[in-house]
């Protein structure tokens, strides 16, 4: 991949980021208190690139994308902090407002694709559904629109399928047709959840694959929710990794790829290597999340939330950690001096998959 | 990706796509502006009620006794009628355009082979029809003068059967064999193909009359009981939070009331009533099917669909309404239709222990057959309507069960 040329051309947009999210937070409340499960996150999503969120299951990636587009359903769940898409804050937005942008400029692929679909209703049906919502009076003809987007997700003999029910498609098919419906308002900004995770692992192969072409054929911008590396490897221009509902590190992907440099990366790259096996504990309330499982924590780590500091020495670069052992006089070697061996397995182990 | 191929190939596939366009009726209309907001269920609604509030001014201003032809209405009928407005507006008038007859169609086809379900909806299609013509004819049971005995005809014997002469004596229609007086038959006969009551009235008529309770049961839960529960339902499971507490806590408070204590009660003070028994047991039961339509909402409200749909900018109230409500339909469908066999069997039940409806029901008849002397010697005055009324309320639950499956928008079961 020539991601360094990605990266020069990502600094030159930067200017005009697309989303951006400060300091958001949803916090759920339980009976015995309240559960932070997103603290603090900042994102930025500039048009045309490809943000990966990852993190494992819990971390709060799912819940960042609905707060994102106003979709927490539950009343018990308390969203604040500051999101604003191309210039609109979304979270003070009314809901007509939300509506409107939510049906023509940010779209969203869920994880499942067996419910991802209306049982009563033909594909086409649906994704006329999605193509009138964002346009009251559709040139060319919907349905002919329909059957170019079916074409477009590579669903063969789109001209048939478009009149069939979602219990006569395949998985992998009613994901592409999930898709052609997120495609269907021609949105500015695609949040993909998970959407691999459900699948089989051929069927996820092509899917990416398709994710990949769209995003050359149609510069589409990508905000993609995934526990899978190789996913990110293949897809991602920058990465944010996530912890127990924190932002941890962040930065293009090559160099995360590279210097896993928060430890929780490093485990995180270690378990999909599997080389290493944890306990779960609750993560501490104050301090780092990551504390109670982090091989170099100190005193420190557990007293105070340690903020994103640069993890290479050129203060330009836009890879950055939140661990303490970055901060100006600290010594990181200790940290960084793992992540060269956990990158080597990683990028192994990627190299074989990307290769099937 | 076919394009790779060549040429040659890629002819061949645009004549498909026309040919299925052109052969195929397919639903295809686009989601207009006007179906996002109610369209013209609301627009059929509104004049429906317009209408029958008309219907109602004139009908008091004229004092006349019938609406139409012999048709004496009571206050359990204006609850008929307006189940009938509800009905024509949300059931009937969304099947009447193309997407809707394509759904009606494709619900025949899966109807196919299903015998069972087909002769239960037969069979409630033969009784609905029946009690029908009895409400807009005014029948009423007519005593049985005709063969010029002396008095009304009674106790006589169905076709093919023969009971005891001593209950009919002279009155005997048919022939009389047996040589002791004590040991003679009397045989049915045509003129009297089911028989006769004790008082001289035909069976048959006591029957079609009796059919009467099950088209008000049908109708009004229908149009009036199940749309009640099901609005309360989806609506306190999509919305949920407080609504939600509220309309829950009401239908909890409901379904601890009593109705038949409600009933008897208003009984002593109102007397035989339809009205009375609809709106006790009709109203006061559908907290069931709320519950259940308020469980599968909030499955449905979870699922990826309902979620998509709110991504590309649907309201509420569209996604209630073109996605939950499809997708619980078969749920409803058979709590509906098990409802009204028990309101069927609510009515009989209450006849047969004497607090009647407005009108001659199966329950009644029943009662009237057993409560005498030695009732298994005129067995068919009791046993002929505890058939009816047995093979309706089987036809009420087998129905329901097959349209069930037949509704499941998930399976295909074939």
């Amino acid at each position: 991949m020539t991601a360094s040329e990605t990266y020069s051309t990502l600094e030159v947009t930067m200017s005009k980021p697309l989303l951006t999210v400060e300091n958001l937070r949803a916090d759920i409340r339980m009976p015995d208190g309240v559960l932070s499960a997103v603290d603090g996150m900042d994102l930025t999503v500039t048009r045309g690139e490809t943000v990966c969120l990852v993190g494992e299951s819990g971390s709060g990636k799912s819940l960042t994308c609905d707060s994102i587009t106003g979709l927490v359903s539950s009343r018990k769940i308390d969203v604040s902090g500051s999101v604003r898409f191309d210039g609109e804050a979304l979270l003070e937005a009314d809901e007509a407002t939300l509506r409107t942008i939510r049906g023509n400029r940010i779209a969203y692929l869920f994880q499942n694709s067996h419910n991802a679909l209306d049982p009563v209703y033909s594909i086409g049906n649906q994704i006329v559904e999605a193509i009138t919502f964002h346009d009251d009076d559709p040139e060319p003809e919907p349905r002919e629109q329909a059957i170019e987007l079916l074409e477009t997700v590579g669903l063969s003999r789109p001209g048939e399928r478009v009149d069939s029910y979602p219990h006569e498609l395949s998985q992998g098919m009613r994901q592409r047709v999930a898709l052609a419906i997120a495609l269907a308002a021609d949105p500015d900004l695609l949040i993909a959840d998970e959407p691999t995770s459900a699948l089989d692992v051929t069927i996820q192969a092509r899917i990416l694959e398709l994710l990949e072409q769209l995003k050359r054929e149609r510069d589409l911008t990508v905000l993609l929710v995934t526990h899978d590396l190789r996913v990110v490897a293949r897809l991602a221009d920058r990465v944010v990794v996530m912890y127990a509902g924190q932002p941890v590190e962040r930065g293009p992907v090559d160099a995360v790829f590279e210097t896993p440099a928060h430890p929780y990366t490093q485990a995180l790259f270690d378990s999909f290597t599997g080389t290493t096996q944890k306990t779960h504990e609750q993560p501490a309330a104050t301090g780092c999340r990551f504390a109670s499982e982090c091989p170099h924590a100190v005193d420190d780590c557990r007293t105070e939330r340690p903020a994103f500091e640069a993890v290479g020495t050129d203060e330009t670069t836009s890879h950055q950690a939140a661990c303490i052992y970055y901060r100006d006089g600290r010594d990181r070697s200790k940290v960084l001096e793992r992540a060269t061996g956990v990158a080597t397995a990683a990028d192994s182990l990627l190299e074989v998959s990307d290769g099937e | 990706m076919t394009n790779a191929d060549g040429p040659p190939k890629a002819p061949p596939t645009p004549p498909t796509t026309e040919e299925k366009a052109a052969f195929e009726e397919i639903e295809w209309e686009h989601v207009s502006p006007a179906d996002r907001t109610g369209g013209p269920e609301r627009t059929v609604f509104a004049f429906g009620l317009v209408l029958l509030a008309a219907v109602y001014l004139y009908h008091r201003s004229t004092g006349e006794l019938y609406l139409v032809l012999s048709w004496a209405v009571g206050p359990e009928d204006w609850l008929l009628l307006l189940a009938v407005v509800v009905g024509v507006a949300f059931g009937l008038v969304p099947r009447v355009g193309k997407r809707g007859r394509r759904e009606v169609k494709r619900v025949a086809q899966r109807l196919r082979g299903r015998w069972l379900t087909l002769v239960s909806l037969g069979v409630l299609a033969g009784v609905l029809a029946i009690a029908l013509y009895a409400v807009l004819s005014g029948l009423q049971p007519r005593l049985t003068m005709e063969t010029g005995n002396p008095g009304p005809d009674r106790f006589q014997p169905p076709v093919g059967f023969d009971g005891p002469y001593m209950s009919t004596r002279t009155d005997c229609v048919g022939t009389v064999t047996g040589e002791a007086v004590g040991e003679r038959r009397c045989h049915g006969t045509w003129t009297y193909p089911l028989g006769t009551d004790r008082w001289g009235y035909k069976m048959t008529d006591l029957l079609i009359i009796g059919s009467r309770p099950v088209l008000y049961a049908t109708v009004v839960t229908i149009g009036v009981i199940v749309p009640l529960a099901t609005l309360v339902g989806v609506v306190a499971g999509y919305y949920g939070g407080l609504l939600d507490d509220l309309l829950m806590s009401y239908v909890d408070v409901q379904l601890s009331v009593p109705a038949i204590v409600l009933y008897l009660i208003a009984y002593l003070f109102v007397g035989n009533s339809m009205f009375v028994l609809l709106v006790a047991f009709g109203l006061l039961s559908w907290g069931g099917i709320a519950r259940i339509v308020r469980s599968e909402t909030l499955q449905r409200r979870e699922e990826g669909y309902v979620r998509s749909a709110r991504v590309i900018g649907a309201s509420n109230p569209y996604i209630l309404r073109r996605h939950v409500l499809p997708n619980i339909t078969n749920s409803i469908v058979p709590a509906t239709f098990h409802l009204i066999a028990v309101l069927v069997l609510t009515e009989a039940a209450l006849s047969f222990l004497g607090f009647h409806v407005s009108f001659q029901s199966w329950g009644m008849t029943i009662a009237e057959g057993l409560f005498r002397d030695h009732p298994l010697e005129v067995w068919w005055n009791s046993t002929t309507p505890a058939l009816v009324l047995m093979a309706t309320v089987a036809a009420f639950k087998l129905a329901g069960d097959g349209l069930r499956d037949v509704l499941d928008p998930r399976g295909d079961h074939e």
